[in-house]
């Protein structure tokens, strides 16, 4: 029993905004409408076959097309449906569909400050914010000077504040950026992971499984990323790992290791993860491993798209949501460029 | 100090001194109540998903609404029992002033009847509820789906119906003198 109710009670909170999530799922791009839009010759013709998808007539006020502007517009189509979620959404959902901005929130003020430095135009940057992730006093970041400024400043009150903690590192430069990303992330996952398990239910079982796999993913991205970077001793790395995850046990190792032989050996006893991991090689193109563990994650959305009455179904639809703007990006810049032979490196979301 | 009784009462002696009339009566209130209850949780349940995929699927409409109809004839069945149960109550003179055994009799299968029609309507209507809730989300997914959980929905309707077979058996041969 937790607070979304039960199989008996859900419903009667969040059943019809359920059903809507699943509606909205069943719109996703299939294979036959990615494979007519990889064979098209240009945007136009990427945009006739997208109208009869649920994608509809979403670009017709636009005069030009570019991958910019259909990446933007169906962009706008998620961000629209979610607000209308948002929205409806009673207690505790809207605190949980909240969570869910939190990430593109602090994507977006990371973004804010590194433009700020590199002297880039407030204006310029807030218009390349992401929509998801907008709230009040966004815009007065950008005239924070150091990182004790952004706390005074903004941070205090904005609901990402809780994810900040002050450390040392107090420059704005670009491995004290990184090192913030990674803390800001890990704290974000600590966080909905216990948000989650107060909600209790089925929820929690579901996102128990989606934010686990989330932080592993994590720790052994930021590892590899990691290798012999002098400036991050062993153990600041070690507390860039959010306790979260089936990896908790060690990330004692992983905090200290510099290669790929000794991290497949550390996984070993993790078959999921394992078999992500098995064929690396140093000399695979930089995003395999991403793929593979994209390609995972997608398994784990569909997944808890299979189940009713839990809240997993709604995170689930923005994450697969985002990937499908992500590929349409793709496609449609692989359709300018005329790079035919890369126009299939999109991830899959549904086989046949 | 304890008070001294005349005659030590045991909890059969207050079980059979309600009078049994009011026993009949409780278990009309459980035939018409409890399955209203499970009746109307059921089409909430199944309503809100109803509801919800219609939107972006609006052919579910019509034919999903054979799950809230199997949902309110769980509501039926306890109106029919309740009305079979108070022609029982209402059967007798209601005059006399004695207690026979007869209608000690007539109380309790009256109140069990409805308490067993009322307790099986409402598992039935939440029963059906939840899987109709999911009848609509397949559907709305893949039509070919709705028919085969229809199947479902039909074998949890007919445990609405088993209640009321006994409870029609139990309350056969009460009557009030």
């Amino acid at each position: 029993m937790g607070l979304t109710g039960d199989l008996w009670t859900f419903n009667v909170g969040c059943g019809g905004l359920e059903a809507i999530v699943h509606g909205l799922a069943n719109g996703l791009l299939r294979q036959e409408d990615y494979h007519n839009i990889t064979q098209c010759d240009s945007l136009e013709d990427m945009k006739l076959h997208l109208a009869g998808t649920d994608y509809g007539q979403f670009l017709q006020n636009e005069a030009t097309l570019s991958s910019k502007v259909i990446t933007e517009r169906a962009l706008d189509r998620l961000v629209n449906d979610f607000k209308w979620l948002r929205a409806n959404a009673p207690w505790p959902l809207g605190e949980f569909l909240d969570y869910i901005t939190y990430e593109y929130m602090i994507a977006n003020v990371l973004k804010l400050i590194s433009g700020a430095r590199s002297g880039k135009g407030t204006l310029e940057l807030l218009q390349k914010t992401h929509p998801l992730g907008q709230f009040e006093g966004i815009g007065a970041l950008t005239a924070a000077q150091n990182i004790d400024d952004l706390y005074d400043l903004v941070l205090g009150d904005s609901p990402i504040g809780k994810f900040f903690q002050r450390t040392d590192r107090t420059d704005f430069d670009e491995f004290s950026m990184e090192y913030i990303r990674s803390l800001l992330h890990k704290n974000y996952l600590e966080h909905f992971y216990k948000f989650c398990e107060e909600i209790g239910g089925d929820t929690w079982m579901v996102m128990k499984d989606l934010l686990e796999f989330e932080a592993d993913r994590f720790v052994v991205t930021l590892t590899r990323n990691t290798y012999g970077v002098k400036e991050l001793q062993k153990d600041e790395r070690k507390k860039l790992f959010p306790e979260v995850g089936q990896l908790v046990t060690v990330h004692e190792d992983l905090a200290n290791i510099d290669d790929d032989d000794a991290l497949k050996d550390k996984l070993r006893p993790f078959p999921d993860l394992y078999a992500l991991v098995q064929d690396l090689s140093m000399d695979d193109p930089a995003n395999s491993l991403e793929n593979k563990f994209m390609e995972k994650s997608v398994q784990l959305h569909k997944d808890s798209l299979q189940r009713q009455f839990h809240y997993g179904s709604f995170f689930s639809l923005v994450k697969l949501r985002e990937l499908e703007v992500n590929n349409l990006m793709w496609i449609a810049e692989c359709i300018i460029q005329n790079h035919r032979h890369r126009i299939n490196e999109y991830v899959n979301i549904f086989e046949a | 100090m304890m008070m001294m009784l005349q005659q030590a009462m045991s909890w059969g002696d207050v079980l059979m001194g309600i009078d049994p009339h009011s026993y009949a009566a409780l278990g009309v209130a459980f035939a018409i109540g409890l399955s209203v209850v499970g009746a109307a949780w059921g089409i909430g349940l199944t309503g809100a998903s109803l509801v919800g995929a219609a939107v972006k699927a609006p052919r579910i409409r019509s034919k999903n609404l054979i799950s809230i109809i199997f949902c309110e004839a769980v509501a039926i069945y306890g109106v029919i029992m309740a009305i079979i149960l108070l022609n029982k109550f209402n059967s007798g003179s209601g005059k006399s002033a004695t207690v026979t055994y007869q209608d000690h009799f007539a109380g309790f299968a009256i109140f069990a009847s409805g308490l067993t029609v009322g307790l099986s309507n409402l598992a039935c209507g939440i029963c059906v509820g939840i899987t109709g809730s999911g009848c609509a989300l397949a559907d709305a997914q893949e039509s070919s789906m709705f028919v085969k959980i229809l199947i479902v929905e039909i074998f949890g309707s007919a445990l609405g119906l088993f209640g009321v077979i006994v409870g029609i058996i139990q309350s056969a041969d009460g009557s009030f003198q």
